[in-house]
């Protein structure tokens, strides 16, 4: 049997990341301003990691206008979803493993 | 990584999960919302039984028109509220789930015979009938049609707790309706409030009144005990 730390994928495992996932996990789409304040984040930090989740095909970013302001929504694609899925489910794993040995001792 | 660092960040995607979920805890809106129409048309068994197919039909196509459209505006509100963005699609799905489910049991109530609202379903039990001797069942086309609605609706939106929350609120509003329809039918005539069409006295405002308690109920379960994340 592998080490659940071999199912971690580096793209979604940092932690910024996995806040913008776990974000757009529960919401169908959030926009730009919500992520950065919810993530504690400058625009610069926001905009890098969400670029490196849209190349990767993770989330998907829409641009439109409310009451003549600009917003910029994000979404996670269905790639996005497993890969964030995935993510726990390793965490949990490792956690988990980690609860056993301690118990065996 | 270590266990510890595993952790931690659970705990972080975790609350970061919860908070929000809150933001978005709008499931409770639709049967609320059909919970307290439910109510109002308890004000219809006033009506006299010649002219109360009429303005039932008139008050459930506007009311649960104007119900659903208030879903749809309240979630567009509170997302550019938020800037987050809930689940539109399941949230209007299910105030037409509560609708079908308001339609079904109001004409248990209001119907019999040959007229029937929309004329499209034609089970003489909907007005409720006998389990055992003591003991009647109200309709069974809410608690089917909302095992239905949500099973369908948490398959598509991917919240398995939906499908589960369906399931007992059909059984709820199975119950209910049963000690409606029970009480409705044991009462001395007067104080049950039911309209007579041909020879059949049906009960009307107990059972309309259990069905709100059991749509007001379905919604402070889904206010106050989230469904679980997707």
């Amino acid at each position: 049997m592998s080490h659940p730390t071999n199912g971690i994928d580096d793209l979604v495992h940092q932690r910024v990341r996995l806040g913008i996932l776990a974000v757009l996990a529960e919401a169908d789409r959030a926009d730009f301003t919500h992520l950065r304040e919810t993530l504690a984040l400058t625009d610069g930090n926001l905009s890098r990691h969400l670029q490196a989740l849209e190349q990767a095909g993770l989330v998907s970013i829409s641009k439109g206008f409310r009451d003549r302001k600009p917003r910029t929504w994000v979404s996670a694609t269905r790639l996005g979803r497993r890969a964030f899925a995935v993510e726990i489910d390793t965490l949990k794993a490792l956690v988990d493993r980690y609860q056993t040995e301690q118990q065996r001792g | 990584m270590q266990a510890k660092q595993a952790t931690q960040l659970l705990d972080e995607v975790g609350s970061i999960r919860r908070s929000t979920r809150d933001l978005l805890s709008t499931w409770w809106f639709p049967p609320a919302i059909f919970g307290l129409l439910m109510l109002g048309a308890a004000a219809l068994c006033a009506v006299p039984g010649a002219h109360a197919l009429l303005v039932s039909r008139i008050y459930w196509l506007g009311a649960g028109s104007g119900a659903i459209a208030a879903i749809y505006v309240r979630s567009r509100r509170l997302e550019a509220r938020h800037g987050v963005g809930g689940n539109l699609r399941g949230e209007v799905l299910s105030g037409v789930i509560l609708f079908a489910v308001g339609l079904l049991a109001i004409e248990g109530v209001w119907v019999w015979g040959e007229e029937r609202l929309f004329g499209v379903w034609d089970l003489p039990n909907a007005v409720g009938w006998p389990l055992v001797e003591f003991v009647y069942f109200g309709s069974w086309y809410p608690p089917l049609a909302l095992a239905l609605g949500y099973g369908v609706l948490g398959v598509l939106e991917r919240r398995w707790g939906l499908t589960v929350a369906g399931l007992v609120a059909a059984l709820g509003v199975a119950v209910l309706g049963a000690v409606a329809y029970t009480l409705a039918f044991r009462m001395p005539e007067h104080f049950a409030a039911g309209i007579t069409i041909g020879v059949v006295r049906t009960p009307c405002l107990i059972p309309l009144i259990g069905y709100a308690v059991a749509f007001l109920a379905i919604a402070a379960v889904f206010r106050f005990l989230l469904i679980r994340p997707r």
